[in-house]
């Protein structure tokens, strides 16, 4: 099997001997990317500067012969597929294919390629960033063909996507000047946007198909989208978000505006992405989509009215531009429209009326014709260094080829007799009058508005051939000469294209083969015209000409008046205002809502989105069966332990004197610790009191440093109402959450057959496994176990301890615990910098500060703070209490000796290193609480802080130990010491792992009382 | 026990989220650790709960069905391990960020970057 065996092979009993072709689709592909990888690889190698553009031409030579190698010189479509799967859950595959249109369009992407980059090697100046141009272009070219070559909807989004951001970076290659940068920012967001718009309709079509029991694999390749339409061709948003990304990409109403300002770019680029390939990525999109909505009748509209509209927004623009370059940007969003318009018109002749089919023929001629013009303009502004048509004339003269030239190419795109255009020009008028609709508006609107848009494309025709080149020089400093052979050859190629109505014959094999294909397919022949018949069109086009000139003559005169109106700008303009107007104030805003600097709407926002999203998840599951699963069992002590809670929550949340919240806090904690013991988990009741206690404390030394009374501050009731909304959602979605998880609980689910659930394998592996036990369960599990091949039973597995929470803690999850010391000790070295930082800088605030402390400490403090403060002074002056000092004395050295038990016993009993630091260091607070600060500083509690760096060397030394061993990290082991009367001592190497736990435990209380105790 | 549960996790996550909203760094502060119990006590409830289960330190005379889930309680312990460290840390943060500022409003005060 190698690697192309995957691909597929239609209708071809020969298919051995095509194997060799099999690789070659997706080399085709290939080749440009690895001419553009070499561009950016050589760019850093001193190499001559004509090397990259001698690279792209050998690169788009031989994608060229790669392509007639699998279509023939006269190219048609071929059998030829490839097909490997992606990412299948989301219906993307790797598949290519040759259709007609693929064919047609790889044939336009690259021949137009040759001849643009030929023409590009004489009009770039060889300084100016010749790797990064032609890379640059190559990669876009590699992406086209991507685009066209694609089977797959999603991977043609794919290579959308790519064409997007190279044309950005092409527009902006000379990106020293400021118009270069926004027409580039502006063409990307543009059309990022429709092709985020783009992804969404592909994605909706996903789930349609879906829905329709395609399979998902392979729901979203062309000929599977195709043969299901009836299924999906009434689904409206689907077909207006793919439009919006067909029209953004190809400058349609209302998103025709970037399309003018991408004109900031080199020539060629202009040539090749921007009039030829690119934005007709949009239209070939169009295309593919025709088949599935254009029955509608909304297609229709929306089509056919965008179409005519932007021709006729881009034909009056073009006649108001000076710049050649400007004319030709407006005449390419018209003639776009054209296309689009083309598309509209086909509405309910799928497979009916063999018109349709010539919409290659209509897309052909337009890249011929258009991206020759660029050129010659671009030779044009070589020669005379200007392309204002107002102020050159009598060109023809000097620049006898390219006016020719240039005529020819003005005349195809008139439409005059004999030319390519002229065929374009009737196919598209035989479809605006033969609309299959009885809607009136319709029927008569648009092709109304689409002859009034032709006149204006016959004007601007007129100016681009005849103001240049005829008449007086209007500016005597120009002095013309005629461009070289290099710039003149590839536009007269193409030129010589346009006026290819004497080849009739010879076209029409091609054409013909190319549109039998798929959807194209009615084996009807067909027959290219290149004169009139006399008959109505003949009268339309006549009108057409005739009023073209008219408009040509007056043209000034419309510009004036135009002018007069106090718009310089017309709708392009306005768009543009508009784009860099609104666009930043857009982000700006989005920004200051979604970033403001305010943590608290940051986190009300982030809240609000999630547990939004969770409601709405909880809001559509059924709850009902969860509920009455439930068993309402009121437990009295549960019941009390709310309703305290309640209320102790309600001191937290409301009470304006900041010591009444705290110490309501701490019942709270308390309560939350008897919950845990209800549920059978002394562990954690016991670590969670201790851990209450250390905050208390902790919060208390906080607390008499800050003001006292909580000031109201004056929210705006909406916020509160938000505020308030998102802690009802938050609440409402855990108690709801809870409520599901407490109904299924996950030990009931063991996710594969034969092995056990997490709940059994901890428990089980904790003891059992010994073997010096009868174990009646734990035999049968074993036995399950060496039944299936899992790891039970194996010694190294084995916790050897009872208490299955702390040895799930310190053996089995010993790396988690590792990374749990680790981060305490950061939080103890957070606490530690955070101090010495201070003692370093004291700022005038906190020497004032200590100042004020050492006035409150006497009692004779008449600061502001102290007055709002009526309740406690510094906690550890609130006057030596006798009790308390005295029971200090006793009480400390039981907890310690208590400590050590728990640390002793933690692998078997509750207990454990954790539990047993905590123990210390609550002893500790107590020191500090009933003595004064002098006393406390007997403890030495700095020298203590050490201990944070020894814990932790301690817990990683023990993993060490076992890769020592050639063990992997962390891997217990443990032994038995019988100790007579003292029972027997499990020595288990995970009991130094919970000893560098304690440590880092009672160093971190160090650090903190430490902290305080200086101040 | 489960509905009891449920509805001690739904205040104290729901009064932690809301003081956790509010601006002035003690009450958020406290809403952190209101949240942190609810959360911890999620965890619990998603462990399950019966009348007759052991704690579990596991001898050899019953099965593991009679225990209770060690691993909520494993994960628990974690996390509250973890959020005394960060509470520790975050109080001498507050204590320290008053010292500077003079001020328990949370925001504005804090990042100042200005109009761009």
């Amino acid at each position: 099997m190698n690697c192309w065996s995957e691909t597929i092979l239609r209708n071809d009993p020969t298919a051995r001997s095509h194997l060799p072709q099999l690789a070659m689709l997706p080399l085709l592909l290939a080749i440009p990317f690895i001419g553009a990888a070499l561009c950016a690889a050589l760019s850093f190698a001193n190499l001559s500067r004509r090397t990259p553009w001698i690279i792209t031409m050998v690169t788009t030579v031989a994608g060229l012969a790669v392509l007639a190698n699998l279509t023939g010189v006269l190219p048609g479509p071929s059998d030829v597929e490839f097909f490997r799967p992606w990412v299948a859950e989301i219906g993307l595959n790797f598949s290519l294919w040759l259709d007609g249109p693929a064919v047609f369009f790889a044939w336009l992407v690259l021949g137009l390629g040759a001849l643009i980059f030929f023409y590009a090697g004489f009009y770039m100046d060889p300084g100016d960033s010749p790797w990064r141009f032609f890379g640059t272009m190559l990669f876009f070219m590699g992406s086209m063909l991507g685009v066209v070559l694609s089977k797959n909807a999603l991977l043609m989004f794919v290579f959308w996507e790519l064409t997007s951001i190279s044309s950005f970076i092409l527009i902006g290659h000379w990106h020293e000047k400021e118009g270069a940068r926004r027409g580039a920012v502006r063409a990307l967001v543009v059309t990022a946007a429709g092709g985020l718009c783009l992804l969404a309709g592909l994605a909706l079509l996903l789930f349609k198909m879906h829905d329709a029991g395609i399979p998902i694999a392979s729901a979203l390749e062309w000929d599977v989208l195709w043969a299901n339409r009836a299924m999906i061709s009434g689904e409206f948003w689907v077909m207006v978000l793919l439009l919006i990304g067909a029209f953004t990409k190809s400058a349609q109403f209302p998103f025709h505006f970037w399309l003018p300002g991408a004109m900031e770019a080199p020539t060629p680029v202009s040539a090749f992405l921007h009039a030829a390939t690119m934005v007709k990525a949009g239209i070939y999109l169009l295309g593919r989509i025709y088949p599935i909505f254009s029955s509608e009748v909304t297609w229709l509209a929306i089509v056919g009215g965008a179409g005519v509209l932007t021709m006729l927004i881009g034909g009056f623009m073009a006649i108001l531009s000076h710049d050649l370059k400007q004319l030709l940007a407006h005449s390419t969003v018209s003639q776009l429209g054209l296309l689009t318009a083309y598309y509209g018109f086909g509405h309910g002749q799928v497979g009916t009326d063999h018109l349709l089919k010539m919409d290659l023929l209509l897309i052909g001629s337009h890249a011929f014709f258009k991206g020759a013009l660029f050129m010659l303009v671009g030779v044009i502004d070589h020669a005379t260094h200007t392309r204002d048509w107002t102020k050159l004339g009598g060109l023809i003269k000097s620049m006898p080829v390219t006016g020719v030239l240039v005529i020819l190419g003005c005349a195809s795109m008139a439409g005059l007799p004999l030319t390519f255009g002229f065929v374009a020009k009737e196919l598209f008028l035989h479809q605006a009058l033969h609309l299959e609709t009885d809607i009136p508006v319709l029927k008569y609107g648009l092709p109304a508005i689409a002859i009034v848009a032709s006149f204006f494309t016959a004007a601007y025709c007129y100016r681009a051939a005849i103001s240049p080149f005829f008449g007086k020089p209007r500016d005597s400093h120009i002095h013309a000469h005629e461009g070289g052979i290099g710039l003149l050859i590839s536009p007269a190629i193409l030129i010589l294209l346009c006026v290819a109505g004497m080849w009739v014959p010879l076209l029409e094999k091609p054409f013909s083969a190319l549109i039998n294909a798929e959807f194209y397919d009615t084996k009807t022949g067909f027959h290219l015209a290149f004169f009139h018949h006399v008959d109505m069109l003949l009268a339309v086009a006549a009108l057409i000409f005739g009023a073209g000139l008219v408009i040509f003559f007056y043209g000034r005169k419309i510009e004036r008046l135009y002018a007069g109106a106090g718009n310089p700008a017309p709708f392009r303009g306005s768009f543009d205002v508009g784009f860099d107007k609104w666009i930043p104030a857009f982000a700006k805003k989005t920004v200051h809502i979604v970033q403001s600097q305010s943590l608290a709407w940051n986190l009300t926002l982030a809240l609000g989105v999630i547990f939004g999203a969770v409601i709405f998840v909880l809001a559509s599951t059924d709850v009902r069966p969860v509920v009455t699963l439930l068993s309402f069992e009121l437990k009295l002590m549960m019941v009390s332990v709310f309703i305290m809670s309640l209320i102790c929550l309600y001191v937290v949340l409301t009470h304006p004197v900041l010591l009444y919240r705290l110490i309501a806090m701490s019942p709270i904690g308390l309560f939350v610790s008897l919950t845990f013991l209800v549920y059978k988990a002394p562990d954690l009741a016991l670590t969670q009191l201790l851990v209450e206690v250390v905050t208390l404390v902790v919060f208390l030394l906080l607390l008499w440093r800050l003001p006292q009374r909580t000031v109201r501050q004056g929210t705006p009731l909406p916020m509160t109402v938000l505020r308030g909304a998102v802690a009802v959602a938050v609440g409402v979605s855990f108690g709801l959450l809870s409520l599901l998880a407490y109904a299924s609980p996950w030990r009931e689910q063991s996710t594969l057959p034969g092995w056990p659930s997490t709940h059994e394998y901890y428990l089980t592996n904790t003891k059992y496994p010994m073997g010096a036990h009868s174990a009646d369960g734990g035999a049968a599990l074993a036995a399950a176990a060496a039944q299936n091949g899992y790891p039970m039973g194996e010694p190294a597995r084995s916790g050897g301890g009872y208490n299955a929470v702390n040895v799930i803690l310190v053996d089995f999850r010993g790396i988690d615990t590792m990374g749990e010391i680790l981060v305490l000790g950061m939080a103890g070295m957070g606490v530690f910098l955070m101090m010495t930082f201070h003692r370093r800088r004291p700022s005038a605030l906190s020497i004032k500060q200590s100042r004020d402390q050492v006035a409150r400490l006497q009692g004779n403090d008449d600061s502001p703070i102290l007055t709002t403060n009526p309740v406690i002074k510094h906690p550890m002056w609130a006057g030596p209490s006798l009790i308390l000092a005295q029971t200090t004395r006793l009480l400390p050295p039981a907890m310690f000796v208590f400590a050590a038990v728990l640390y002793w016993t933690g692998h078997n009993e509750p207990g454990g290193g954790f539990i047993a630091g905590l123990m210390v260091s609550v002893g500790i607070a107590l020191y500090f609480l009933a003595f004064s600060p002098k006393r406390v500083s007997e403890l030495h509690t700095d020298k203590y802080l050490s201990l944070i760096p020894a814990g932790m060397a301690i817990a990683i030394g023990t993993g060490l130990v076992a890769v020592v061993l050639g063990h992997p990290f962390l891997t217990s082991a443990f032994k038995y010491i019988k100790l007579g009367p003292l029972g027997t001592l499990g020595l288990a190497s995970p009991a130094a792992f919970d000893l560098g736990v304690f440590l880092v435990v009672v160093g971190m209380a160090m650090l903190i009382i430490e902290k305080f105790r200086k101040e | 026990m489960g509905l009891m549960t449920a509805l001690l996790v739904a205040i104290l996550t729901g009064g932690g989220a809301w003081l956790m909203m509010r601006k002035n760094l003690f009450e958020l502060l406290l809403g952190l650790g209101l949240f942190s119990h609810g959360i911890n006590l999620f965890l619990m409830s998603m462990g399950g709960w019966s009348a007759t289960e052991e704690v579990p330190l596991p001898s050899d005379h019953l099965t593991p069905d009679r225990y209770a889930d060690p691993v909520p309680m494993a994960l628990i312990l974690t996390a509250i391990v973890i959020g005394f460290g960060v509470t520790a840390f975050l109080i001498v943060l507050a204590s320290r960020g008053y010292e500077e500022t003079r001020d328990v409003n949370l925001g504005e005060a804090v990042g100042q970057e200005g109009e761009e």
